[in-house]
């Protein structure tokens, strides 16, 4: 290997090792749900209120249910805010997943799952 | 690759492409006809620059639109009404007039707006946008700075190769000139706005974000620290070495564009995979559904509301008593100190103040390590030898499984008990056998050999295994399973036998069978603690430390083992106490008539049985003390 191919080797390895993987991530955030993420509830939450730690802007919720089925659910407002509302989520019996997208302030993505647990003989299942 | 590594690249391509399009088109302007010649790359690179950004901008848009959630009227509504949309069509504005202007010499007024679209969009978008409007512009005026700086190199390594040494000298001086304004006015941008995303705390210093803008400003530095080179060094040599000092020069600027390149790398990847948030506020990962929504700070489980207490549950499954857990701590507490009370009275009788101070007499003594593997067993076998000719007086019903002691095979050696306990073969083809840890047998302590013996092998485990295996009543299944609060128990109860049949006489193995009890002891209380009495790792690391000789790390595996299997280091004391709390109970109520070797026969004669059953059976025992039987065994018939 001449000095300049090596050199240029090095180069690409330098480069390389700052592009390597360096792990955790945090951008906006949600501070709380309401109910709490983790929460076993007697019936279907009428709604669920989505609170970020700063504005950001909501674009998609999909509720994910015990079988799997995945339903988008709508939301209020549209655009930047720090607390959205997800009317009517008719959540049904077992554990609900809903997974959450937003566009944080500085432009990233961030994403998360609100797990809410309704209890099977209170849904009217 | 993940969906976040490609954003990054993305990204990577979006700054070079952009800062070199913009920067080319500011550069050709700047350093006019001085670059002769070398002004013909200039299109290319505000051509090139603009289409990579423009490539780059679109994917990038597609990429964020896909991670939001897919390609929704509503969804690109959103995007396109956030700062990221407006960045996103200055980019593309910025990109067509830079592409469109190019090839046209004429066209500055279109190549300048195209460049102040690319710029405005590092300023309406990203960390430092997000923070204030002010800091915004500061990131347009940094970036436009590096942008400037980074073409002009690309240019000027052309120059290196095209222009005559004079030449040369004079465009290299006019950037020189222009570079330290330029470069002036990057750094103080890029230092006000370090100040503002990342505070001069060690914390905030301290976080991904901040070490990651720390590699970033050091590719910085570099770059800065081999322009100062070229400009102090290399460029007054140009006209008197003409063409080394080119040669040197178009290598230096090289190496600086090689470490701009670095810069901007670190910057896709910061500003992809970290925020300033790090430091100002904590990801609230905890308030979402998948790691910890319901996670706490204590050991072990928590009891659901209005449920059953999962704990309780646990000490039932472990240990078939009845005990609540409260009781349970008291029962260990009193343990620990009344086991703490023989112990000081033996440390005492040998001439030492306290425990310490005899513990650590103990390790540091000679006479008590063993001297070799070969006397390690030497030692059981005395000590069995010793007890099995005076099993007769404690047992009527004798194994006629013999019992072996033989060196620990390789591999299964660091035993903390000093030896383990195999099971006969059930049809009588092998004996039981104790494999004595012969593994570094000269840092074990001799102490604790004897009252080991006699737990693992005779009267412990080998005796009650042996007899449940050869019990003729139960189908095999109850000859073979066990319960650990039964098994273990009669083990600890077994050991404690010695002193009546006179062994355990010498004060140093009466000490290490103590020392073996309190741990079982403090297992009660610890257990119980962590799990009904809200204690902290902390306190129960502490307690081990006070009460055992268990080092640090020792003692936060036992801490792991208690919140790993809640209750189950509970079996062997509980098991101990009951056993022996039936022997009193027996004693009590038939006075003269007590044979503690029919006793015995009726404790091992089922099998293991929950404790609650243990003690109905004692009980039909104490109403109807059958006569005594005579022993099958090899050991010998006896009389009395």
């Amino acid at each position: 290997m001449s000095p300049r191919r090596r050199l240029r080797a090095a180069t690409a390895a330098l480069l390389l090792a700052v592009l390597a993987p360096l792990a955790a991530f945090a951008h906006s955030a949600l501070k709380r749900s309401d109910p709490p993420s983790g929460s076993v509830l007697k019936a279907p939450p009428p709604s669920v209120v989505l609170e970020f730690n700063e504005p950001a802007r909501l674009t998609s919720v999909v509720a994910v249910g015990a079988d799997q089925s995945e339903r988008k659910l709508e939301f209020a407002p549209a655009g930047s805010a720090t607390s959205f509302t997800v009317a009517a989520p008719a959540l049904s019996a077992g554990r609900n997943e809903l997974r959450w997208k937003a566009l944080s302030k500085d432009g990233h993505p961030v994403s998360g799952t609100v797990v809410l647990v309704v209890e099977p003989n209170a849904a009217g299942r | 690759m993940t969906l976040e590594q490609l954003a990054a690249l993305l990204k990577l391509l979006l700054y070079a492409g952009a800062l070199i399009s913009g920067g080319a088109a500011l550069a050709w302007a700047s350093l006019g006809s001085r670059l002769g010649e070398a002004a013909k790359p200039a299109p290319r690179w505000i051509a090139g620059g603009a289409a990579a950004a423009l490539v780059a901008a679109v994917a990038g848009a597609v990429l964020l639109l896909w991670q939001l959630g897919g390609f929704d009227a509503s969804i690109l509504a959103a995007l396109l009404g956030s700062p990221s949309g407006l960045a996103l069509g200055l980019q593309i504005l910025g990109g067509a007039l830079l592409l469109a202007s190019a090839r046209r010499a004429a066209a500055l007024p279109l190549r300048l707006a195209g460049t102040v679209a690319f710029f405005a969009a590092f300023g309406t978008n990203g960390h430092a946008a997000a923070s204030s409007a002010w800091a915004g512009l500061l990131a347009g005026v940094h970036v436009l700075a590096a942008g400037w700086w980074l073409a002009s190199l690309l240019l000027l390594r052309s120059a290196c190769r095209s222009l005559p040494a004079g030449e040369l000298a004079g465009l290299a001086r006019h950037f020189g000139r222009l570079a330290v304004a330029g470069i002036a006015a990057m750094v103080a941008c890029g230092a006000v706005l370090v100040l503002v995303l990342v505070p001069p705390t060690r914390e905030a210093w301290l976080t991904p974000y901040a070490q990651n803008l720390a590699l970033k400003i050091a590719f910085a530095a570099g770059a800065l620290a081999v322009a100062t080179y070229a400009r102090t060094r290399l460029v007054p040599r140009l006209e008197r070495e003409a063409p080394a000092a080119s040669l040197a020069l178009r290598r230096t600027v090289t190496a600086e564009i090689v470490l701009i390149a670095g810069a901007l790398s670190a910057t896709a990847w910061l500003t992809t995979f970290h925020s300033p948030h790090e430091y100002h506020e904590a990801p609230a990962a905890q308030e979402e559904g998948g790691g910890a929504p319901a996670g706490r700070a204590e050991a072990g489980p928590e009891p659901p509301e209005g449920g059953d207490d999962p704990y309780a549950a646990r000490v039932r499954a472990e240990t078939t008593s009845d005990l609540e857990p409260d009781q349970i701590h008291q029962l260990g507490l009193s343990e620990v100190k009344r086991i703490e009370g023989e112990m000081l009275a033996i440390a005492r009788q040998l001439g030492f103040a306290d425990l310490r101070a005899f513990d650590s007499s103990l390790e540091h003594n000679p006479a008590l390590a063993a001297k070799s593997g070969q006397e390690l067993v030497a030692l059981y076998k005395d000590h069995l030898y010793e007890m099995e000719v005076r099993l007769p007086l404690l047992f009527g019903r004798l194994p006629r499984a013999r019992l072996e002691v033989v060196p620990m095979e390789a591999g299964l050696e660091a035993q903390p008990a000093g030896a383990a306990y195999l099971p006969a073969a059930p049809d009588g083809s092998r004996p039981g056998r104790l494999a004595v840890d012969t593994n570094q047998a000269t840092r074990r302590q001799i102490t604790a050999v004897e009252s080991a013996a006699y737990r693992e092998g005779l009267p412990g485990r080998h005796l009650q295994l042996s007899i449940q295996q050869e019990l003729a009543a139960p189908p095999p299944i109850r000859r073979e399973a066990g319960l650990p609060a039964y098994e273990e128990g009669w083990a600890l109860y077994a050991e404690g036998l010695a002193y009546e049949v006179g062994l355990l006489r010498n004060p140093y193995s009466r000490y290490g069978k103590l020392r073996n009890e309190m741990l079982h002891a403090i297992r009660l209380v610890a257990d119980t603690g962590l799990h009904a009495k809200g204690w902290t790792r902390e306190q129960a690391v502490q307690l081990f430390r006070e009460y055992s000789t268990l080092d640090e790390a020792e003692a936060h595996n036992e801490i792991d083992r208690c919140i790993a299997r809640p209750a189950q280091g509970l079996a062997a004391k509980l098991g101990q106490l009951k056993i022996r709390e039936l022997r009193h109970r027996a004693e009590k109520a038939l006075g003269s008539r007590f044979d503690v070797r029919r006793f015995h026969d009726e404790i091992l004669g089922a099998g293991p049985l929950p404790l609650g059953l243990l003690a109905q059976r004692i009980d039909a025992y104490i109403a109807a003390p059958p006569p005594s039987v005579e022993s099958d065994s090899p050991y010998g018939a006896h009389s009395h």
